[in-house]
């Protein structure tokens, strides 16, 4: 059985059975809560304290580690196309408190890719044509999702501009104003990737993820998908979540003064103060592929279907429409001057 | 004695009757002193310079000083001209008289025929200013003398110039009697040599065609490769929580106003250059140029 995105439930390709993931107790797996285990791996606050055993693959050209439920195959490595993947269990490896399932199927994804493609007017000829699209891959990538409550202090010296005309003489008035701002604001669920495979630009490009369809992690929804090990812990990447927040919080008190012909910050205090952090899975399809030496990753949102992938660039394609555009035009001008001139 | 002077006058009345009716020649008097604001000697030397200039310039340059007047300068300048006939190539033809009016108060510079075109407005207004570093102070001699050397500076600029050889040509060549007729023909529709000189002419020309072409290629191709890549969609507001915005503290508190003047600039009007000056119809119907200046 495994998880079909089209329908949000479980379903078995030999008899068609369909089941909610919620109906499903794979035997033995329930969350081993009462275990003794002598030693517990470190929790981490609030961010899922159930802890699970996965199958695991690792693969040794390129490093990357998959996890995946018992039913599920490993054929090969999504990052780098290897297919020799050495398999393993982890137990008690930390469970991903949330997730959100895959709204966008493989079919879909393919054609969100093939449409896609098309379109660049300076794609080389022959990247179109490749086929390795056959290996374009569902893969939950982790998560920290963060709630942050945060408090911004502005001070700003403003001004307003007046025009006057008496006469000869032009009066110009400058208003100005001392500006004082402080804003609290709350900002819920900002998302941190904790891959270090998945390019962090990449991923900040597939925001945002619609959080209403977020749900409480189930290992049965990642039959037939992959999901990655987290690299990083909550702590790791709590500076780079600081700045981000800390920004939003900048922005969002910046955006409070309005109405002048110019705005200089002269202080800023910035506070922000962690509120709670999930570790949650993420869906993502993703392609990978060389071009002519270069590797180019194509990511696609897997609730979304927003793509995220920079096209290659053809060098001889970009100067033929240079050429084609600069002659047209000047061929078009040319005649204009006859004509009207 | 009398008989004396009889004797000489015999002689000397013939020889002046020659010397009037051989036409324009280099021993006419073109300093017309009414004001008597010039010495013998003065009188002579500007002579001599205006038989230089004119034949350099091919205008009939002309000075004259008045100390009754009950018209305008500019009226008094060109009536003096017509009265006169004055010309370069044949009577009310090319010229430029300068008139030191001490009734009025005033000196102005007319242009006639083809100087309409040699000197525009602008260059009007830089001669006064030449001749008004001498003439408040009463200096009358230097004064002309700036007049007649600006202006043929400007004449020999504008003749020296080979963009406006076919200009003065089809001045020379088609007999023109009235500046009038020569400004329809070269800037008026219709005109015989009118050459409509709008944005469109420069594209005719290959190299800015191209040359602009290539810009937009380029700009294009820009664009082109800028939305190959995709971007970030996210900002402040994605992951606030709206509801949770407070804010605790809002002033905005006037403190003052700084004011600066400035004085704006009438832009001087009038005149285009290399489409001469501005003319207008005045004594006998013909087109006079020119400007004046009061002191």
């Amino acid at each position: 059985m495994r998880f079909d995105s089209e329908i949000q439930k479980m379903h078995c390709d030999h008899c068609g059975t369909e089941i909610a993931v919620d109906e499903i107790k794979v035997d033995g797996k329930e969350e081993p809560e009462e275990t003794a285990e002598p030693e517990k791996p470190p929790q981490q606050e609030k961010t899922g304290e159930k802890t699970g055993n996965f199958k695991t693959y690792k693969c040794p050209s390129c490093g990357a580690e998959l996890l995946t439920d018992e039913n599920t195959s490993a054929t090969f490595c999504g990052f780098c196309g290897n297919s020799t993947l050495i398999e393993d269990r982890l137990k008690d490896e930390l469970m991903p408190a949330q997730l959100i399932p895959f709204k966008i199927s493989q079919d879909e994804a393919k054609d969100i890719y093939r449409q896609w493609s098309r379109k660049g007017g300076l794609t080389p000829k022959g990247f179109r044509e490749q086929s390795t699209i056959e290996k374009m891959t569902g893969i939950y990538v982790p998560y920290w999702l963060y709630d942050y409550h945060t408090n911004a202090k502005l001070d700003a010296h403003c001004t307003r501009v007046r025009r006057q005309i008496r006469g000869d003489v032009e009066y110009i008035h400058t208003d100005n104003f001392k500006v004082i701002r402080d804003i609290d604001a709350e900002y819920v669920m900002v998302p941190a990737d904790a891959s270090e495979k998945m390019p962090d630009e990449v991923m900040e490009k597939l925001e945002p993820y619609s959080y209403k369809d977020l749900l409480d992690f189930e290992m049965p929804y990642l039959s037939g998908f992959y999901a990655e090990k987290y690299n990083y812990g909550n702590e790791e990447l709590r500076s780079r979540i600081e700045d981000r927040v800390s920004k939003y919080a900048y922005d969002s008190a910046r955006d409070t003064i309005q109405g002048y012909a110019t705005v200089a910050v002269t202080g800023q205090d910035v506070q922000t103060r962690k509120d709670s952090v999930k570790y949650t899975l993420l869906p993502v399809w993703m392609l990978n592929y060389r071009y002519k030496g270069v590797n180019y990753l194509f990511a696609i949102n897997g609730q979304t279907g927003k793509l995220v992938g920079n096209l290659p660039i053809s060098r001889g394609r970009a100067a033929g429409w240079f050429a084609s555009i600069a002659v047209g035009c000047a061929i078009v001008l040319t005649l204009m001057g006859v004509i009207f001139g | 004695m009398i008989k004396k002077f009889r004797k000489l006058s015999y002689i000397i009345i013939p020889l002046l009757c020659i010397i009037f009716i051989s036409g324009f020649d280099s021993s006419e008097d073109k300093v017309y002193d009414n004001a008597g604001l010039f010495t013998q000697e003065q009188i002579l030397n500007l002579n001599r310079t205006i038989r230089d200039y004119d034949a350099k310039t091919e205008l009939d340059l002309v000075i004259v000083t008045v100390d009754q007047n009950n018209k305008s300068t500019q009226q008094y300048a060109e009536d003096f001209y017509t009265e006169h006939a004055f010309g370069y190539e044949h009577d009310y033809g090319s010229g430029v008289i300068l008139v030191i009016d001490m009734d009025n108060r005033e000196a102005y510079v007319s242009t006639q025929g083809i100087a309409i075109q040699y000197l525009d407005d602008a260059a009007i207004q830089n001669i006064l200013d030449e001749i008004f570093v001498y003439l408040p102070n009463g200096d009358y001699y230097n004064s002309a003398r700036v007049f007649l050397e600006k202006t043929r500076d400007y004449a020999l600029e504008y003749i020296n110039n080979p963009d406006n050889s076919q200009k003065i040509e089809a001045w020379k060549t088609e007999g023109y009697t009235d500046y009038a007729e020569y400004y329809h023909d070269f800037y008026e529709e219709g005109g015989k040599y009118y050459v409509k000189s709008n944005m469109f002419t420069y594209l005719k020309n290959p190299f800015i065609s191209i040359g602009i072409g290539a810009v937009i290629a380029l700009i294009t191709v820009l664009i082109m490769m800028h939305r190959s890549k995709t971007r970030v969609t996210v900002n402040a507001y994605t992951y606030m929580d709206e509801g949770k915005l407070s804010v605790n503290r809002k002033e905005d508190m006037f403190i003052g106003t700084t004011t600066v003047t400035r004085v704006i600039k009438r832009s001087g009007g009038g005149g285009s250059g290399g489409r001469g000056g501005s003319f207008h119809t005045g004594s006998g119907g013909r087109s006079f140029g020119g400007g004046g200046r009061g002191f």
